[in-house]
C-alpha cells in the first residue's frame, strides 16, 4: 500500500486511483443483492434458514459498502482493524446473550409462555385443610 | 464563518484550506490519516450503539417468534424496499461527491450532495408515512398497543424494537443530512481540492454508516 513513510515529508495527497465507474458497478451489485434478499425471502424455507440467508446477504452488502464506498479497501490498516474488531465485539455480545436466552429453563420464561391451566377438578377433590388447633 | 472570510484563495482558485496543526507540519499524510482514523473510531462506537438494539431484537424475537412473524407481515414491504433503494443510491451519490471533491470538482460535488440530501429527505417522508399507518392501526409499543390483527403474545415488544431501531436510525439520517448540507455549502464555496477534502470524506463515512445500519434493519424487520 502507498503509505507515507513515518519520517520525513510525505506527499499531501494520494488520490484514490479509482474510476467513478467502479462506484456505479458497486451500486449495481448492491441493488442486485437487495433484489436477491427480497427474492430469497419468498422461497419456502424454514425460519432459521431465512434468517441466515438474510444476514449473510446483508454482510456481503456491508462488505461492498465498507470496502468501496467507504474506501476501506486499500485504506490504512488501523481503520480496518477498528472496523473489523467492532463487528467481532457485536458478534460476541449477540452470541452470549442469545446463548443465554435460548437455553433458559422454560419456567424462567413463564411470563411469555402461559402457565398450564390448573385442572379445577383437582382442587375440588382436595380435602379442605383441617382447622388449626387454637393457640393457647 | 469569520475564519473562512479571512482565508485566502489559492493560485488554483480554491479557498485555502485551514492551517495544518503544527505537530503535523511536514507530514500532511499523517494528518489525513489521523482525521480518517478518528472518524473510524467514532463509527465503531456507533456500531456498538446499534449493537445493543440488535441484541434486543434477537432476544425478543427468540421470546416471541409468532408475534414477530405476524408483525413483520404487517409492515409495508414495498415502502421498506423503496427506502432501501433510496439509501443505497444516496450512498452512491455521496461516494461520487467525495470522488469529485477529491479531484477539485466542487461544483459537481455540490449537486451530488444535494441529490443525496434529497434522497435522505425522501427516506424520512416514506418513514413518516409508515409511522402514521402504525399509529392509525394502534400497532404501538407497550400499553399503547391495540392492534387486533396480532394475536400472538409479545406484539407490543415487536413495536418497541421497531420504533426504537428505526427511530434511532431516522435520527441518524437527520444528522447525516445536516452534515452533508454543511459540506455542500463548503463545496459551493469551492473549499475542497486534492490537498484538502477530509470534511467531505468524513461526512460521507457517517452517511455510509447510516446506510450500513439500514442494510441490516431492512431484512430483519421486513423480510424474515
Amino acid at each position: 500500500m502507498a503509505h507515507p513513510p513515518a519520517h520525513g515529508p510525505a506527499p499531501a495527497h494520494r488520490p484514490h486511483p479509482i474510476s467513478a465507474f467502479r462506484y456505479l458497478w458497486v451500486w449495481v451489485a448492491l441493488v442486485a443483492l437487495t433484489a436477491t434478499t427480497f427474492g430469497v425471502s419468498k422461497l419456502p424455507m424454514s425460519g432459521s434458514m431465512h434468517l441466515g440467508a438474510a444476514v449473510f446477504i446483508a454482510c456481503v452488502k456491508v462488505f461492498l459498502v465498507a470496502s468501496f464506498f467507504m474506501h476501506l479497501w486499500g485504506s490504512e490498516g488501523t481503520n480496518k482493524l477498528v472496523f473489523g474488531v467492532s463487528f467481532v465485539f457485536v458478534a460476541t455480545l449477540l452470541f452470549f446473550v442469545l446463548a443465554d436466552v435460548a437455553t433458559r429453563f422454560p419456567l424462567t420464561n413463564s411470563h411469555i409462555r402461559p402457565l398450564p391451566q390448573i385442572d379445577q377438578k383437582i382442587l375440588e377433590t382436595q380435602e379442605p385443610h383441617a382447622p388449626e388447633p387454637p393457640a393457647r | 464563518m469569520s475564519a473562512t472570510a479571512a482565508r485566502q484563495m489559492t493560485a488554483e482558485g480554491y479557498l485555502a484550506p485551514p492551517p495544518t496543526p503544527h505537530h503535523y507540519e511536514g507530514n500532511p499524510g499523517a494528518h489525513e490519516h489521523a482525521l480518517r482514523f478518528g472518524m473510524w473510531l467514532f463509527l465503531a462506537t456507533e456500531i456498538l450503539l446499534f449493537a445493543g438494539l440488535f441484541v434486543g431484537y434477537a432476544t425478543f424475537r427468540t421470546f416471541f417468534p409468532e408475534a414477530f412473524d405476524q408483525a413483520a407481515r404487517h409492515l409495508s414491504l414495498f415502502l421498506g424496499t423503496l427506502n432501501t433503494l433510496l439509501l443505497l443510491t444516496s450512498s452512491l451519490t455521496v461516494a461520487l461527491a467525495h470522488h469529485n471533491a477529491e479531484h477539485g470538482k466542487n461544483h459537481n460535488a455540490f449537486w451530488l450532495l444535494l441529490a443525496s440530501i434529497a434522497m435522505g429527505g425522501g427516506f424520512l417522508v416514506i418513514k413518516a408515512i409508515e409511522y402514521a399507518e402504525k399509529f392509525r392501526e394502534g400497532a404501538l409499543p407497550g400499553r399503547f398497543f391495540h392492534f387486533s390483527e396480532i394475536t400472538a403474545p409479545g406484539g407490543p415488544m415487536f413495536y418497541v424494537v421497531y420504533f426504537f431501531t428505526t427511530g434511532l436510525h431516522a435520527t441518524h439520517v437527520i444528522v447525516g443530512m445536516s452534515l452533508l448540507a454543511w459540506v455542500a455549502v463548503r463545496c459551493w464555496r469551492k473549499e475542497f481540492s486534492a490537498g484538502y477534502y477530509a470534511p467531505v470524506e468524513n461526512a460521507g463515512l457517517y452517511w455510509h454508516l447510516v446506510d450500513l445500519v439500514w442494510i441490516f434493519l431492512y431484512p430483519l424487520l421486513y423480510l424474515v
